[in-house]
């Protein structure tokens, strides 16, 4: 029932089986709370706006239904069970309705450019075409630095999976990853991972992490060891 | 007539983007098009007394008011949004810079986004384009140089300090 960010989305989504003309504001507003708790639950944070413009929904829908004469005439009618009989009946407030409100019609003006605007413009797009260029080459220099040939790759990873099969016993056996690092150094440990990552997708082998941040460990799969 | 150039007037003022002639005509409710453009030229006469503040710019995309170039270093900081977003600006610095050119060396320099920068340059009559093969040769137009109050393009690139090449 989560609904992605923006809130007009969110609303869109919660009165999505509904006609444009006749939104239920009452089951608007509780699929909403039910749309907040969840989020609660997993602790994000309460779009606000869409708060307000729930409650500014609510008001509207309020004021739209409420009709002072109705109400009196429903309040003569129907009895009022919390009444105490010798109460004195209080004086009943009548609000005074205010004008209708206009909405204010504005546009939003735009700014005419300057000749000196367009000039930096030019020192702008230089600078821009310039940091595209250094990405590029920076680009290129990681594709090199990471460019393997396919047969190496093939060859690594049959030498990974034989050491670690070497390492393990029976099929419920797995070896700690930090045994397969043999430099003990950060490249090594990161192109090891990468290749253990290429034998679970090939569903060679299982990596686990039984614990949050806890050690990495690599089991076989069955059907490799049988 | 007099209620019909306030309604064209007050049309124009909220107007977020330029008015055809012929929107200009549903608006008014006229079916004439050459009652319109009597109307336009008209309010645009009107406009260009001294003791106005605004103009009636035209450019391909139709009419807009626009506040004239006399006023517009008093109260522009009063109106944060640009005429043109800072790509399209960095675009059309850079076709104009190298006018006549090819539209495939802006794309080179500009990134793919050049293409609808320049669609929206054209539409807005900065900017013209005349197919040339398999690209597009982009120039800027006459409304360019009254918009920048610049004479050619010459005093664009004079004033171009970096030795930069761009293309």
């Amino acid at each position: 029932m989560i609904a992605e960010q923006p809130w007009e989305e969110t609303l869109e989504f919660l009165t999505a089986d509904m006609s444009p003309q006749e939104i239920d504001i009452a089951v608007l507003a509780e699929r909403y709370r039910k749309y907040i708790s969840e989020m609660q639950d997993y602790d994000f944070s309460v779009p606000a706006k869409a708060i307000r413009i729930c409650a500014a929904l609510l008001n509207m829908k309020a004021m739209a239904v409420y009709d002072p004469e109705e109400v009196k005439e429903d309040e003569d009618l129907e009895e009022n069970p919390m009444a105490f009989e010798d109460e004195e009946e209080e004086e009943s407030v009548e609000l005074e309705l205010g004008p209708e409100l206009d909405m204010p019609v504005k546009n939003k003006p735009k700014r005419r450019m300057r000749f000196e605007e367009l000039k930096e413009a030019l020192n702008d797009a230089l600078e821009v075409k310039e940091q595209r260029k250094e990405r590029q080459e920076r680009r290129m220099e990681m594709d090199q630095a990471f460019e393997m040939q396919e047969d190496d790759l093939t060859e690594k990873l049959d030498s990974l999976m034989n050491s670690i099969v070497s390492f393990v016993g029976s099929d419920d056996e797995k070896v700690e990853f930090d045994a397969l690092i043999e430099q003990k150094d950060r490249e090594e440990k990161i192109e090891k991972f990468k290749h253990v990552l290429h034998l679970e997708n090939d569903e060679q082998v299982r990596l686990i992490q039984e614990e949050f941040l806890g050690d990495l460990h690599v089991r076989p799969e069955e059907k490799v060891n049988n | 007539m007099e209620e019909k150039k306030a309604k064209l007037e007050a049309a124009l003022f909220l107007s977020e983007d330029p008015l055809k002639r012929k929107e200009i005509a549903d608006v008014l409710n006229l079916g004439s098009i050459g009652y319109v453009d009597m109307l336009i030229q008209e309010f645009e006469e009107m406009l260009e007394e001294d003791n106005r503040g605004l103009e009636l710019v035209q450019g391909n995309e139709g009419y807009e008011l626009k506040v004239k170039k006399d006023h517009i270093d008093d109260v522009s900081h009063l109106a944060p949004h640009q005429d043109l977003n800072s790509g399209q600006l960095r675009t059309l610095s850079v076709i104009a810079y190298n006018a006549p050119v090819e539209q495939k060396h802006i794309v080179d320099v500009r990134g793919n986004r050049a293409y609808q920068h320049i669609k929206e340059l054209v539409n807005r009559g900065f900017v013209e384009k005349e197919k040339d093969g398999r690209t597009a040769i982009l120039d800027v137009t006459d409304y360019f140089l009254d918009y920048f109050e610049i004479d050619s393009l010459e005093e664009f690139r004079e004033g171009k300090e970096t030795e930069t090449e761009i293309l």
